[in-house]
């Protein structure tokens, strides 16, 4: 039998490759203590990074602040562009942050129904974003509909009914291949299994979890459900009340835990 | 890899648990832990429950953190300090440099077995229908039923589950290879095939490091033994 080095050509992708997303010194407070401060990192192609903390730590506002929908108070956010190169997200016009949103960014909400179209076909849901980036071919658009619903494992001939008509866990697994048509660099995930049961849950884990790799996708997704971190993300980000108390690896950060919050969440997960 | 090429470089490591929520009691299990392993050599660690055997491997597989010293473990043409590196050059050495096999298989639940085993594999790029052949071969070396394959492993027994999950760390060919009592609820016949598996990976001129329970184990894979708490 072959050895694995003979079918392998070394891969040495983490060298000299410029980060996706650069943050610096990124602030966004509603209150005192309610929001997000002092946030820096870097998130480089292909790499998946988990926010984690409990709620209201300001999980999902730091998610909107980085994915151009929530102006903050200070700081950074700057992205490297296929189409416009390096760009500071607050610093540029709004109409090339639409143009990202549709085109080169992903965003899955946590609540489908707010990310979806809820009154046009599944179909149609998909050819939208489609018809954004400049498709105009009906027939390929239909095809690129029944690609992707194949993809997400949602039978074709369902294609003309509306999202309505779909279980939560279709409506996700619809949202998401809505967001993955036009081959975005960058996918943000609020909570993405949150509202889901937990035999649909494992179902949209592996899928996803296929679909990025597969893609090489890079991910920030937000969850307070540190199962769903360890199976999806590279590296985790822990929050509480704002700030960032720990970094790094994610097994690293759930198997040895340094920060008192940390160790904290870590044991209050129930064992099976 | 070259024969007798330094793997693993080992110096000075230093882990303390400091277990905040619990008073912030503070425990010291590694004090300047040194160790070398070349190439085609399997050094097995021993020492008494909760000498810091297990403690030690994880810090080697930079699951666990450590507080002072040095790690370094051969990625091709470069060693790697992997207390200092970051995530992402952790992941792609893990990707294709390090293997670690636990006690437990944790996975995707309601993955098939075969794609599990396979996974680790398919990630590098190879081949489908070539991950698939060697997913094959090494489940059915190791006796898994053939008609498991196409299930979720989490229904399995404890035996079953552990041998899946050496299938999978041995489908990729990692230079440096880690193994947490892969044999721990394994019958002599299984055993005898990890023995095997262990010895191929040494020909091959894999560097492992390893906890093994069984005396018979030990004696048939270690070229050296060493005591956690001399080290």
């Amino acid at each position: 039998m072959n050895t694995t080095a003979d079918l392998l050509t070394p891969t040495r992708e983490w060298q000299d490759i410029a980060p996706l997303l650069s943050v610096r010194e990124l602030n966004k407070f509603y209150a005192p203590g309610k929001g997000c401060g002092d946030i820096s990192f870097d998130l480089y192609p292909g790499e998946v990074l988990g926010i984690v903390g409990e709620s209201g730590s300001g999980k999902s506002t730091l998610l909107s602040a980085l994915s151009a929908r929530l102006t903050p108070d200070s700081g950074n956010v700057i992205y490297n562009s296929e189409q416009f190169g390096e760009m500071d997200l607050y610093a540029c016009e709004e109409s090339l942050r639409r143009v990202l949103m549709r085109s080169e960014w992903g965003i899955v909400h946590q609540h489908a129904r707010d990310g979806l179209r809820m009154n046009v076909s599944a179909g149609a849901n998909i050819g939208e974003r489609l018809m954004a980036v400049g498709e105009r071919h009906y027939g390929q658009i239909r095809t690129r509909a029944e690609e992707w619903l194949t993809a997400v494992e949602i039978d074709t001939s369902r294609i003309d009914d509306r999202p309505s008509q779909f279980s939560g866990g279709m409506q996700q697994r619809l949202q998401i291949a809505r967001n993955l048509v036009t081959h975005p660099k960058l996918i943000f995930m609020d909570e993405p299994t949150g509202g889901l049961d937990v035999s649909v849950q494992a179902k949209l884990l592996d899928l996803l979890r296929n679909l990025v790799s597969r893609l090489g996708l890079s991910v920030i997704i937000v969850t307070h459900d540190l199962a769903v971190a360890r199976l999806l993300a590279h590296r985790l980000m822990v929050m509480r009340r704002g700030e960032v108390v720990e970094t790094g690896l994610t097994d690293q950060v759930l198997d040895d835990p340094q920060h008192p919050y940390t160790q904290l969440l870590v044991s209050s997960i129930l064992q099976n | 890899m070259t024969a007798n090429q330094l793997m693993i470089d080992v110096s000075g490591v230093e882990k303390t648990f400091t277990l905040h929520n619990q008073g912030g009691a503070s425990f010291g299990v590694l004090d300047s832990a040194s160790l070398q392993v070349r190439a085609g050599e399997c050094v097995v660690l021993h020492g008494q429950s909760g000498a810091g055997k297990s403690t030690f491997l994880k810090a080697l597989y930079a699951n666990y953190t450590v507080d002072a010293g040095e790690i370094r473990l051969r990625d091709g043409e470069q060693m790697v300090e992997i207390t200092q590196a970051l995530p992402r050059r952790i992941i792609a050495l893990r990707r294709q440099a390090l293997g670690y096999v636990s006690q437990f298989l944790r996975v995707i639940p309601r993955v098939s077995t075969l794609e599990v085993v396979m996974q680790p594999l398919l990630d590098l790029g190879v081949d489908t229908a070539l991950c698939e052949a060697k997913a094959k071969d090494l489940l059915q070396r190791l006796n898994v039923p053939e008609r498991l394959w196409s299930l979720a492993p989490g229904t399995f027994s404890g035996g079953e589950q552990q041998r899946v999950n050496i299938a999978r760390g041995f489908i990729v060919d990692y230079p440096i290879l880690l193994l947490d009592e892969p044999t721990a609820s394994l019958d002599a016949a299984n055993r005898k095939v990890v023995v095997e598996l262990i010895c191929e990976a040494k020909a091959r001129g894999a560097a492992l490091v390893g906890i093994f329970h069984d005396e018979d184990v030990r004696e048939a894979v270690a070229d050296r033994l060493v005591d956690i708490r001399a080290i």
